[in-house]
């Protein structure tokens, strides 16, 4: 059953051929056989998701509408709310954070009755690009256990690349769902900005996040985006009117479409990846595709420019947790100030730390005009870069990233572990929707993927694009060996 | 470039407690990427507007004024660190209205 | 002015004004006060992560309505802003506020200062969240977040002003625009309207403004006038004491007991802002045909009350002003005026006699259970000359003892009340009074007016003020001229 996709279990569950129940105990079982390799979650929601499962057999059997999701279950990243657990961010600071609501996309996976059976681990607040960020415990590539899975959305893909459930949903703000898809052999999407609600997302980047799904087929990212995608009343950031079909889009002819690559960016990457790009760019040629060349080349500014404007909005999105109204307060603290300064100064980890400091840096007065004002500038300059590439081409593809997964430990220098972003961070600056798609093999075996960027509001596009691809190859469809058995 | 005096008043305006260990390591890092988005200055920007929303025609949603308690007392005050009658205990702080 | 020696006070004021809107700027928690501690709470104005803003369009709606009537110019897009600080009352340790574009821009509002017009003018006004509530004991702070997140309007003035009464006269002008338009109940107890100053001198003729210092924590427009002053007569010293030194900027809280200013902090340990465009929040954006549908709405503003009252019924400036800037007592004013024969008479039974009796008290009218409708009636039996002005005096006291009975009833129950209409005891009376004072018919035959006043205030005396003035001066001329 591990095999199956979302989509499928759901029809089984739909025919009546499986139990939901019988389902979510399927792969609680696979969870307690393979997690303990992965450590890919925070926390399992297994008596929650049982009775979940339990009361929509129920519904079943007396004959009521069953939501889309029906049986699917699904993994959410450690920062987003579901009423009543906890939302660490894989922070000591709220190790203990019981969440008050329910994240908005929480609210539409359970009323589409999909049932959310645990939180993955994560980059201690989206923070990073390998989840060895997090405080709690590192997160391990289930294509091999030496290597990442990549960040911040590590636990995310892991668990679905080891099979523990079909769907997880991740936040990108630079990369970190596109980046940990591409270690992991898996599809993972960033929506437009704002057509996933961002409420109950605990923010990093505010003008930058979005949910996605991490999946390992196109129409179970389709499907998901069916449900979590749509205005929000409650984030005033949603785009309104913004809900769309994307099954029913995926089938529609490519022929004659024209894809934009900026070649130029393809001198500074692993000379296999290059290849393997080039590959899938000869099967999108077989499909009937033009490939153009098209000018991105300022996304080599989109790494300073995003550390400016993404550390300094956490500054402050971060500057809610002081240790006064709930999270961890110093024992040792006993003035005001001492209170803020000891619990976070014990609740953040170093990277959160020095991006806290950078973002202060960057909006403080005497510099804000030379950082923040500057890097806002270029965000409109690379905004500008992505119109003129869509008026020469219908959807850009390029490299996801520059290397494959890489050893746990092996980069200690921030600005290289920074540069993993290099080709993800533009497509936050610009807000369009972007899809990792799984794309072939390293000679060590370690997925390789490719990103598709469409224009502004043109996610269906950019999943029909791959969908496409999907159809064509098969790359998806490869299973992480160590995981590719029964639980027992 | 950022000295470890501009480091301590960053913290101070943050609220953060850096050990000695801690400071040593982040300004390293922190001058290294500073250094590094300096980059950006290559750029003529000069009649470029900044961008700080990135779909151009969103406006922002006005909300009917209706009122609701979302958060119940007794769950805030459970998630509190410390509390007293009701309200959140913190140091005494100087009176500054 | 001339206590300032020279110098030239200039001041500014900001002004933050409490919106009365159900629900908060950005959240949905009730707005409202005297509620136990943190029981009108939302996940935005407690800082829970996860939480965004959504913008509360009677807020806005309200900020329009200040726009309208200080006929200021506003901005149909409008920006928000983060303002980073830490302090137990602000959830998120930042506020969101208007710092680069604000909703609204100019404006101006005409008043009475002393007896003479004058005209302010206001920079800009912007819509902001309010922070909690702090509660200061010995040993440690208690926070509330009822507050938290209430919407304000800060209203910022030019640095126009050059006297303390400049400064209360436009804060009681702005407070009763706010309460014309019903944008803010204006409550100063419950901390709805709260005034800054901003303070500099200089010498006459001077040019340029010197550095300022900030005055908070003024609770009334008494304290808030002694505050200016106090901090006025503290400048022109320092700078009389020290010649060519430039004054050090800081904030100042007015101390009462001491009836000084004293300093909180200094310029310098002020937190840097770090002000940046709020990112969970888009432009806010307005039609014209937003603002042309508030502008319907629009109730008689203040100023347009006054030049009604002065030029349609006469009222003087003072009374005008004193009604006007009153709300409450201005609406019971308009309910006296249906029924009021002599609006400029009844203006002065209401604000001057009846007012001035319940002042010690310290209530209002209505609390006291005085229809203003019945001062009316009172002031119309007068009017009609059924009582005699002195008589109404009475009456009126005795209004106040027995709140809610007609004036009419109190003089019919009282036959002391009842005026004198028997011409024949009038003419007794006015006989007595002429044979005791033969001078003053005297003067009066030589022309000296107050010679006639006096007589009929001794015939008035004599009938315990039953007999109507006109009458009596009617008899006695006739009878003088008869001598």
């Amino acid at each position: 059953m591990y095999k199956k996709t979302g989509k499928e279990l759901n029809s089984l569950f739909l025919q009546k051929q499986i139990s939901a129940e019988e389902i979510v105990a399927y792969f609680i079982k696979r969870i307690h056989a393979f997690e303990p390799s992965i450590q890919s979650l925070l926390s399992t929601l297994e008596s929650r998701a049982l009775e979940k499962a339990r009361a929509l057999d129920l519904k079943l059997s007396q004959n009521k509408p069953i939501g889309k999701l029906g049986a699917i279950p699904i993994i959410l990243k450690d920062n987003m709310h579901m009423k009543g657990e906890k939302t660490t961010c894989a922070s000591q600071f709220l190790k203990n954070y019981e969440a008050p609501f329910d994240a908005t996309v929480t609210t539409l996976i359970e009323e589409a009755d999909g049932i959310i059976i645990g939180k993955a681990n994560m980059d201690e607040f989206a923070m990073g690009s390998s989840t060895e960020n997090s405080s709690f415990k590192k997160s391990y590539n289930p294509w091999n256990l030496d290597y990442t899975p990549g960040g911040s959305s590590g636990g995310s893909a892991a668990a679905v690349a080891a099979m523990l459930a079909p769907i997880s949903l991740g936040s990108d703000t630079g990369g970190s769902i596109r980046q940990p898809a591409a270690f992991c052999n898996l599809y993972g999407f960033k929506p437009t900005y704002g057509r996933v609600s961002r409420f109950g997302l605990v923010a990093f980047g505010s003008s930058l996040d979005q949910i996605g799904p991490f999946a390992r087929s196109i129409e179970d990212i389709a499907l998901m985006q069916e449900v979590i995608g749509g205005h929000c009343p409650y984030d005033s950031t949603s785009i309104p009117n913004s809900k769309e079909p994307y099954l029913n889009e995926l089938e529609t002819s490519i022929q004659g479409k024209v894809l934009g690559v900026p070649f130029s960016l393809l001198e500074n990457i692993d000379e296999e990846i290059k290849n393997l790009f080039l590959d899938a760019l000869e099967v999108y040629k077989s499909l009937g595709v033009k490939i153009v060349e098209i000018n991105l080349d300022l996304i080599k500014y989109s790494i300073p420019t995003y550390y400016i404007l993404a550390t300094a909005e956490a500054s402050t999105n971060l500057a809610r947790f002081d240790g006064i109204r709930y999270g961890i307060r110093s024992p040792e603290a006993k003035t005001l100030e001492e209170i803020y300064e000891y619990s976070r100064g014990l609740g953040f980890g170093p990277e959160v730390k020095q991006r806290i400091l950078l973002g202060t840096y960057v909006l403080s007065a005497g510099y804000q005009d030379a950082y923040y004002k500057k890097a806002q500038k270029v965000r409109s300059l690379i905004i500008r870069d992505y119109k003129h590439a869509f008026e020469h081409s219908d959807m850009i593809a390029l490299p996801a990233t520059p290397t494959t997964s890489f050893k746990l430990g092996s980069i200690q220098d921030p600005l290289k572990m920074y540069m993993q972003d290099i080709y993800t961070i533009s497509a936050n600056l610009a807000g369009v929707p972007a899809l990792t798609l799984p794309i072939g093999f390293s000679a060590s075996h370690l997925p390789v993927g490719m990103q598709l960027q469409g224009p502004l509001l043109k996610d269906a596009r950019v999943l029909r694009f791959a969908n496409h691809f999907a159809k064509a190859t098969n790359f998806h469809q490869k299973l992480a060996p160590l995981f590719d058995k029964e639980a027992s | 470039m950022l000295n470890e005096e501009e480091l301590k008043a960053l913290e101070k305006l943050s609220r953060l407690r850096l050990t000695e260990g801690e400071r040593v390591h982040l300004l390293k890092n922190l001058q290294n990427i500073l250094a590094s988005v300096k980059s950006l200055s290559e750029l003529d920007t000069e009649h470029v507007e900044p961008c700080s929303h990135v779909l151009e025609e969103m406006q922002a949603p006005l909300r009917e004024d209706e009122s609701e308690r979302t958060y119940p007392r007794e769950l805030f005050l459970k998630a509190a660190p410390e509390k007293i009658a009701g309200m959140l205990k913190v140091p005494p702080v100087i009176k500054e209205e | 002015m001339s206590h300032y020696e020279g110098y030239e006070p200039v001041i500014g004021l900001e002004i933050h004004a409490q919106l009365n809107t159900r629900s908060l700027m950005f959240g949905r928690a009730p707005n409202q006060f005297g509620d136990e501690p943190n029981v009108n709470l939302d996940f935005l104005n407690t800082g829970q992560p996860g939480a965004l803003p959504v913008i509360n369009k009677e807020a806005v709606k309200k900020a329009v309505f200040f726009g309208l009537a200080i006929e200021a110019d506003i901005n149909l897009i409008s920006l928000f802003d983060r303002k980073s600080y830490f302090y137990p009352d602000c959830p998120l340790n930042f506020q969101i506020t208007q710092f680069y574009k604000p909703i609204i821009v100019g404006g101006e509002i005409t008043t009475e200062v002393e007896g003479e017009t004058k005209l302010f003018r206001i920079h800009h006004a912007h819509l902001e969240n309010d922070a909690g509530k702090l509660i200061h004991f010995p040993d440690f702070t208690g926070v509330d977040f009822n507050r938290s997140g209430a919407p304000l309007l800060e209203i910022v003035s030019e640095p126009c002003m050059h006297s303390p009464k400049d400064a209360s006269a436009y804060a009681q002008a702005i407070k009763a625009i706010l309460e014309y338009i019903d944008s803010s109940e204006c409550n100063m107890q419950e901390g709805h309207f709260r005034m800054d100053a901003n303070i500099s001198v200089r010498k006459k003729g001077e040019s340029g403004l010197r550095p300022k210092t900030e005055i908070k924590n003024m609770n009334s427009f008494f304290n808030m006038e002694l505050a200016i002053e106090s901090e006025i007569q503290r400048q022109i010293e320092f700078y009389e004491n020290n010649p060519g030194k430039k004054l050090i900027s800081g904030t100042y809280r007015f101390d009462l007991e001491r009836r000084k200013t004293i300093l909180m902090r200094s310029k310098e340990s002020a937190d840097d802002y770090r002000y940046f465009p709020e990112p969970d929040l888009p432009p806010l954006v307005l039609t014209k045909k937003f603002i042309e549908e508030l502008r319907e709405e629009l109730p008689e503003l203040p100023r347009a009350k006054f030049k009604r009252y002065v030029e349609v019924l006469g009222l003087s400036h003072y009374s005008a002003d004193l009604l006007v800037n009153d709300k409450p007592l201005c609406k019971d004013f308009e309910e006296g005026l249906k029924i009021a024969k002599n609006p400029k008479a009844f203006c002065n039974w209401l604000t001057v006699e009846f007012i001035g009796l319940i002042k010690e008290s310290g209530k209002t009218l209505k609390e006291i259970g005085i229809d203003t409708k019945q001062i009316a009636e009172l002031a119309n039996l007068v009017e009609e000359g059924v009582i005699t002005g002195r008589i109404a005096k009475s009456v009126a006291s005795d209004m106040l003892k027995s709140p809610g009975k007609p004036p009419a009833l109190i003089v019919k129950e009282n036959p002391d009340y009842q005026p004198l209409r028997d011409t024949s005891l009038i003419e007794e009376i006015v006989d007595r009074v002429l044979a005791l004072n033969a001078p003053s018919i005297a003067d009066y035959k030589n022309g000296r007016d107050k010679a006639l006043q006096y007589l009929i205030g001794q015939v008035m005396k004599e009938c315990k003020g039953k007999a109507t003035p006109g009458l009596t001066r009617d008899i006695l001329i006739k009878k003088i001229e008869a001598l």
